[in-house]
């Protein structure tokens, strides 16, 4: 894959989960049935509840994790791929691009969250959580984000890579 | 330099290019217990000691790769309400998305959290127990695609956070135990960091490629 076959890949990318962002946050990730309620929780639905029931730090983590993250994740990806080519910061894009790579894997906290409540809410009327569409499109936005950052490698930074002469 | 390697140029002379950002630097004769860094990105291009760590990296592979196994037999959490109770391994989500019609879903789990880490270890401590060992066996290039091409699916870390996090939620549901997957998966964790961190992937392309 040539450079700028994988700077075109990572810009569809981006554009794509810019896309899935806006259902992945609003429509509901999950149904939470227990005893007899029955509550549709969106991914910030899920902090809030987390924050109401005064579990702060668990919910700042999921803040963090789920929402925050992919949100800069996105921002910071259209900046890089906007200044594509350009001489400007150069040195800034190289450790915005690290730094990317590095807590790109955290949104991923939601979907193994719901596979774990999914899990338990296997008993029967007393008590269920049922996956809604919403995480599915969670999923693959935080793939989208996952492999943009993965294919715009760190030397398409710089737009001269070797000196002309020694 | 001596005449009789008079065909090639002296180190000092010679340019190399950083692997992460391509950055032109001089090589250089290192010293002991020396490494030559990327001026530009930091990275480390060149160690008087290459391979040094790969035994430890293959050691921390296989530990991990052993710690996998309690991880995935043994029930993360036990959830109880009113009488009835479940024990949750990690598998017992993939089923439950599965059931629920979100196949795509319970196949990412099961890949990322299951099926990714048992690859990429294996293919880390196949890759570095070649090079340790000094035997070139089949599929090392393949071994080390997929090490490479694993990267970004290092997720146990994640999966170990979203662990704690379920335990805590699940408490305003009904009764919760802590149980000892969790702290396999914890433990997998660490050891697949702590590979990653000892495995030299510079050394092994060179390796694989055949230069010694
Ligand atoms: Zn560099």
């Amino acid at each position: 894959m040539t450079a700028h076959h994988r700077y075109e890949l990572s810009k569809a990318l981006t554009v794509a989960a810019i896309i899935l962002y806006i259902p992945a946050n609003f429509l509901p990730v999950m149904t939470i049935t227990i005893t007899g309620q029955v509550e549709s929780l969106t991914v910030m639905g899920g902090v809030m509840e987390l924050y109401d029931t005064g579990l702060v730090p668990v919910a700042v983590v999921v803040f963090l994790a789920s929402v925050v993250v992919p949100a800069v994740k996105l921002v910071s990806l259209s900046w890089l791929l906007s200044l594509h080519g350009s001489d400007i910061s150069q040195s800034r894009r190289m450790k915005v691009h690290a730094f990317l790579t590095r807590i790109g894997t955290w949104a991923m906290i939601d979907v193994f969250l719901l596979s774990i409540l999914v899990a338990v809410g296997q008993l029967g009327i007393l008590a269920s959580v049922q996956a809604e569409v919403g995480a599915l499109f969670f999923a693959v936005m935080i793939i989208c984000t996952l492999y943009a950052a993965d294919v715009y490698k760190t030397h398409m930074i710089w737009r001269h890579p070797l000196p002309k002469s020694q | 330099m001596s005449a009789l390697n008079s065909s090639a140029p002296p180190s000092d002379l010679r340019w190399i290019q950083c692997p992460r950002c391509h950055a032109s630097l001089r090589d250089r004769q290192l010293q002991p217990h020396e490494f030559l860094c990327c001026g530009r990105c930091g990275e480390q291009v060149k160690s008087a000691h290459p391979g040094r760590t790969m035994m430890a990296a293959w050691a921390f592979a296989m530990a991990a790769l052993i710690t996998l196994i309690p991880a995935n037999m043994n029930p993360i959490l036990i959830f109880s309400v009113a009488g009835s109770y479940q024990e949750n391994l990690i598998i017992t989500g993939v089923e439950g998305l599965w059931m629920q019609g979100f196949q795509p879903l319970g196949a990412l789990v099961f890949f990322s959290a299951i099926l990714a880490p048992v690859l990429y270890l294996l293919s880390v401590s196949y890759v570095s127990a070649c090079w340790t060992l000094q035997m070139r066996l089949p599929f090392m290039g393949a071994a080390l695609r997929l090490v490479e091409a694993l990267e970004p699916w290092n997720l146990l870390p994640v999966f170990a956070i979203a662990c704690m996090v379920s335990v805590v939620k699940l408490r305003t549901l009904g009764t919760v135990s802590w149980e000892p997957g969790s702290l396999w998966i914890l433990a997998t964790a660490v050891l697949t960091m702590l590979a990653i961190q000892c495995f030299d992937r510079k050394c092994a392309e060179l390796y694989v490629e055949g230069v010694k």
